[in-house]
């Protein structure tokens, strides 16, 4: 047990040997400076849009194959990122994002702060792919705030007038404020196990709820368990962490609000899975070792979230508010994949979690991206009347948010659908593996196959303010307004995204290769729990 | 065959990415292709039945033109995703449907003006989608697939309802639209649930229906071996005469009797969990019926929507909810559904059949009447079904295709009159027969078969129905007596449709031109005459199609009796405690996970 932290401290070569898979964010945030500063200079659209663009497509050039390099010492766990199956699907995921905010931002606002809009951007994108990899506290922390800073600027550089200044205001205090309640966790954890890197600790916390006097402990982990639960809780807007997201939203412009519902999310659910040693467990099945605490602690959290975010997106009128709790809805069966990780065997869960988020995502900014486009179009885009008739009056646009609106329902052959099936399977899977090895059914049947049917009945809620829009698009009259400005970068990223929304929900094996493995010409040296659990390596 | 059922699915498809593409300025040219693509799939539908006819009986659990393909399961695929495939094949089951589907879409489009409004492009592409989904739904043999068409079909509902319904088709469509989601959402939990008990946890994911059947048909075997087992070490355990040999028997006894117990526990945690999956997998096909308490968007899409999809809706769409009835719940869930079915679904159908009968009764619209009767009718079909023996099974697929032709023939009868008059109030007509002499033939005869008038189609299905369900123990009985009496209300109800609209003095609604108000024209004679022609066929010689589905049935019935067997039959053992405890299980009732009291070990030895 490390109780110095000099000792953490890698040699040279090896960290950077650790660190050499990261070249594409490190790429991200030399360009990211670069447009920053160029933007001093000239303020063009087209010149910083284009270089943030292709900027992305080399990174995901890049993450595609990666650069694999081992650390000295053989253990690809070693070191402060690690990039195995699950970093290498959501960072891809983040650049792909990253990409997409970057057209939406394109003619966003006045042309003053292009480059400083596209540069964010970039600088988000690159945290959110680190905090996926993120292997000890510290980097996971300062990648979370690589996250947060720039959203705090794009907000700021959204909406100028005073529901757009209170936003702002809004949403960095919270978030300051869950930084450091997150921090305050962090402490307790390194306090605890004299380790900031999260395998470790995992081990130690194992190993110590095994010694038969625990007594000191409990109530120190939970302590740090649930400060760090809430500090993600807020990237990811759990309830009850979620109070600022319709505000937020409402407050900001469309833009502001994709920036919000994506990247930090993507960062806070990668955070939550390493924290809660999901995806651990391949590597010597450590997993979060509190008893079942953190699978009932999340197993709260997702039911309250999801069931209070459908049911209030109910009385929405105003589409950002809308989709604020319509977030914090999905971000609810999102937890459930958290809940259910501890026993399910981390693949499954862990897989349910990517496929969600995969779809999550594409879905929300292709919605976001709709609505900006028809924002530019008719100049104003608020309410749910708004989008009354598109259908007629802009088919192209009506059918991306039709098949974006399916997917968010559940309908087959969408990504949603296909989160959903794996979500309901992780949970029921889980209810039923306990009744079947026990000879009598626990709790654990009720409560896990509740937990799914909570799912399908909030899938149901979901449906019907999801319909309204949709009843709105297609049989109401609307007024057709003259177009005034088409914005073409906005339209194709939300065809991009039903495109990405259509193919994980037909093959959900494209976003889930690899999860759960490391990566190969790795040799698993078991050297976290001191036990030699040699599992074969699949080599591909 | 195999290409055959693949061209069911595709033809359609095609002729709405066809029309999608080529016909969005021509009304016509997108007519002709819908009439095309639909009439294909009647012709190939046809060439089944009489090639299923030639070829051999049946034999159960054999599907014909089986096609599979693994659509998930590719190496280093999550395990929670694995073991999905596109796996189609038809059977006895559903042959009929297959051919309800390939007959009624194409005869409700032919029926329709070349100027309704529902003769356009975006209708006619969602209308074949449609068409593809339902034969896709009818013929998947793999439960993801079979959910994925079975909740698609919503999509194209919400959009045609919504878009060519009547003055309320956007309440219409959201209506049912919601129930719909709603109900299948629960039927997914319930097939992912039922997979993972039936198919086992630790290979991935098993969603392929006839493996699945065979191992819920296998998993109350082994226990006979053991009751057997028990019984044959407590008869040893009498006959010991030294001490050692009686300790070796109490030993093997003791062992034998554990085991069974965990068997039994076991068992009775999967009657529990089967409980719960079968309310779970009966909420979607509930709605889609729909059955009673569920029932409330029926009527009123059945108003809303436009006439030529009310046709298919009542007539074939119906039937996915039935259909999954007989093809996945009995099946798969065999105790639940000897636990459940009878007294649960029974009662509900019973009670659809009264209630539909008397709303049609006291309606005003001829839609409405037709919708409520839709209720009650199908309400004998899943009141064969649910009576689970081999008569009440038959005779619940065959009312299936019965009543797709026969009230699908009345829808369509309804169609051509609103082709006519601008109305379906029964008040505004009166002596229809007196002036169009073939409308009044063959409205009378299709209202004969609806009422149930032997030698006709119907009177076979709703007969064998009641029958079935009167073998059914006394509560079958009861449950009979009172669906009898919706034969009466459907007499009373059809007859007096028939003598309001088309007997008594010539009226009709005012301001329609008399040229329009013609008789049948050749064009709805070519349909009319071949669904009598069934109508008699199927109730003359109702064998030819019942030795046809009698195969996949009997296996379907031989299952649910075993299980029955296995119910009633465990009081064998009342000298053993394990009796009792296993009668103490199944009062458990509706509670999936109810806490079981350990088996008091130490009574063991009271047993000798």
């Amino acid at each position: 047990m490390n109780t110095d932290l000099t000792n953490l401290a890698p040699s040279p070569a090896d960290f950077l040997a650790s660190v050499s898979p990261a070249i594409p964010e490190f790429f991200l945030l030399a360009l990211g400076s670069l447009v920053l500063l160029g933007g001093t200079f000239r303020q063009e659209r087209p010149l910083w849009g284009w270089i943030s663009f292709f900027g992305l497509v080399t990174a995901i050039a890049l993450a595609v194959r990666p650069i694999v390099s081992v650390p000295l010492d053989g253990n690809p766990y070693n070191g402060p990122l690690v990039y195995d199956g699950l970093s290498q699907t959501l960072r891809i995921l983040s650049f792909l994002c990253g990409a997409g905010l970057v057209l939406l931002g394109w003619e966003e606002g006045d042309s003053s702060h292009v480059a400083e809009r596209s540069a964010l951007v970039l600088f988000a994108a690159a945290g959110a792919s680190l905090c996926v990899a993120a292997n000890d506290l510290a980097t996971l922390f300062l990648a979370l705030e690589l996250v947060s800073i720039p959203s705090y600027l794009t907000l700021f550089l959204a909406r100028s007038d005073k529901n757009g200044r209170e936003s702002t205001l809004k949403y960095f205090l919270l978030s300051i404020f869950s930084s450091a309640m997150m921090l305050f966790g962090f402490s307790y954890l390194y306090g605890i196990t004299g380790s900031i890197r999260i395998p470790e600790i995992l081990a130690v916390l194992a190993e110590s709820s095994l010694s038969p006097v625990p007594e000191a402990v409990p109530a120190a982990r939970l302590v740090g368990l649930v400060m760090v639960v809430a500090g993600l809780g807020f990237k990811v807007t759990a309830v009850p962490f979620h109070f600022y997201a319709p505000d937020v939203y409402q407050g900001t412009s469309h833009f502001g609000a994709a920036v919000l519902s994506t990247l930090p999310k993507i960062a806070g659910f990668a955070a939550l899975a390493r924290l809660t040693g999901l995806t651990y467990e391949t590597n010597g099945g450590v997993f979060l070792p509190f008893e079942s605490q953190p699978s009932y602690l999340f197993w709260i959290l997702a039911s309250v979230t999801m069931t209070l975010g459908n049911i209030i997106a109910l009385w929405q009128n105003n589409l950002r508010r809308l989709f604020a709790y319509s977030g914090i809805a999905h971000a609810g069966y999102m937890l459930v994949a958290l809940s259910v990780g501890r026993e399910v065997g981390a693949t499954g869960a862990l897989a349910a979690l990517v496929v969600y988020l995969w779809a999550y995502v594409s879905m929300t900014l292709g919605t976001f991206a709709i609505f900006i486009y028809l924002d530019k179009k008719s100049k104003h885009l608020e309410k749910v009347e708004h989008l009354n008739g598109l259908a007629k009056t802009d088919p192209i646009a009506g059918a991306i948010l039709v098949l974006l609106l399916l997917s968010l329902i559940g309908l087959p052959l969408t990504a949603g659908f296909i989160g959903k099936l794996a979500l309901v399977q992780c949970a029921i899977r889980r209810g039923l593996e306990n009744a079947i090895t026990e000879a009598h059914p626990t709790s654990e049947l009720r409560l896990y196959v509740g937990l799914a049917v909570l799912i399908l009945v909030n899938a149901a809620i979901g449906g019907w303010y999801y319909l309204r829009i949709m009843g709105a698009l297609y049989f109401r009259k609307g007024k057709e307004s003259p177009a005034s400005n088409r914005s073409v970068a906005a339209l194709l990223t939300g065809a991009a995204c039903v495109v990405v929304t259509i193919a994980v929900g037909v093959l959900p094996a494209l976003v889930t290769r690899g999860i759960g493995e490391v990566p190969s010409q790795i040799i698993k040296t078991n050297v976290l729990v001191g036990e030699s659990q040699d599992k074969p390596v699949d080599n591909h | 065959m195999k290409e055959a059922l693949l061209a069911l699915i595709g033809i359609p498809l095609l002729g709405a990415l066809l029309t999608l593409l080529t016909a969005r300025s021509n009304r016509d040219w997108a007519r002709t292709i819908a009439l095309a693509s639909t009439g294909l799939t009647f012709l190939i539908s046809v060439a089944l039945v009489l090639a299923d006819m030639a070829g051999a009986a049946g034999v159960a659990g054999q599907y014909h033109g089986e096609t599979r393909r693994l659509i998930l399961g590719t190496g280093g695929s999550p395990e929670s995703l694995r073991g999905i495939s596109f796996h189609i094949g038809i059977d006895g089951i559903s042959l009929g449907l297959v051919f309800l589907t390939g007959l009624l879409f194409p005869a409700a489009l032919l029926l329709t003006r070349k100027e309704a409004n529902i003769n356009d492009w975006g209708f006619l592409a969602w209308y074949q989608v449609l068409q593809a989904l339902t034969f896709g739904a009818f013929l998947s043999l793999d439960l993801i697939l079979f959910y994925v068409f079975f909740e698609l079909t919503l999509i194209p509902l919400f959009f045609m309802i919504g878009g060519w319904g009547g003055s309320m088709k956007i309440e219409a469509a959201t209506k049912m639209f919601l129930y719909g989601l709603t109900g299948s959402l629960f039927t997914l939990g319930g097939i992912v649930g039922a997979s993972l008990a039936l198919g086992g946890m630790e290979k991935g994911c098993d969603f392929s229906i006839p493996r699945l059947v065979q191992v819920a048909k296998d998993r109350g075997k082994p226990m006979e071996e053991l009751i057997d087992r028990v019984e044959k070490s407590r008869e040893a355990l009498k006959h010991t005469k030294t001490d050692l040999e009686n300790k070796t028997a109490q030993a093997k006894f003791d062992e034998a009797e554990h085991e069974l117990l965990q068997k039994r526990n076991a068992a009775s945690h999967w009657l529990n969990w089967q409980t719960v999956l079968f309310l779970m997998l009966m909420a979607g096909f509930a709605v889609k019926i729909p059955i009673i308490p569920v029932h409330f968007w029926q009527p009123m899409a059945y108003r809303e929507a436009p006439i030529a999809l009310t046709v298919v809706l009542s007539a074939v769409l119906a039937k996915m909810g039935l259909f999954g009835v007989v093809r996945i719940v009995l099946p798969l869930l065999p105790e639940a559904s000897v636990r459940l079915a009878t007294p649960v679904l029974g009662t509900l159908a019973t009670i659809g059949i009264l209630y539909g009968g008397l709303a049609a009764l006291g309606a005003s619209n001829i839609r409405t009447m037709l919708a409520f009767s839709s209720i009650s009718h199908l309400g004998f079909c899943l009141l064969g079904m649910v009576s689970l023996n081999e008569t009440g099974l038959s005779a619940g697929v065959l009312q299936m295709v019965n009543h797709g032709i026969t009230t699908g023939g009345l829808w369509l009868l309804a169609l051509i009159l609103l082709e006519r008059f601008p109305t379906l109030e029964i008040h505004t007509f009166s002596g229809m027969g007196g002036r169009f002499k073939a409308m009044g033939v063959v409205a009378v005869l299709l209202t004969l078969s609806s009422v149930g008038l032997p030698g006709l189609n119907s009177f076979v299905g709703e007969i064998l129905s009641l029958m079935g369900m009167y073998a059914q123990g006394s509560d079958g009985r009861q449950l009979a007596v009172l669906a009898s009496l919706g034969l009466i209300l459907g007499a009373w109800y059809m007859l007096n449709f028939l003598l309001r609209v088309f007997y008594g003095d010539e009226r009709i609604p005012a301001s329609v031109p008399v040229r329009v108000a013609c008789d049948l024209s050749r064009r709805e004679l070519s349909v009319f005459v071949p669904m009598i022609g069934l109508c008699f066929l199927l109730g003359l010689a109702p064998q030819v199609f019942l030795k046809r589905i009698s195969a996949d049935t009997h296996a379907v019935a031989a299952e649910l009796s075993e299980a029955q067997f296995r119910a009633t039959g465990s009081s064998h053992l009342a000298p053993l405690e394990l009796a009792n405890e296993s009668h103490e299980a199944s009062a458990h009732k509706g509670k999936p996970a109810a806490p079981r009291k350990p088996a008091p070990q130490d009574n063991k030895g009271g047993a000798h």
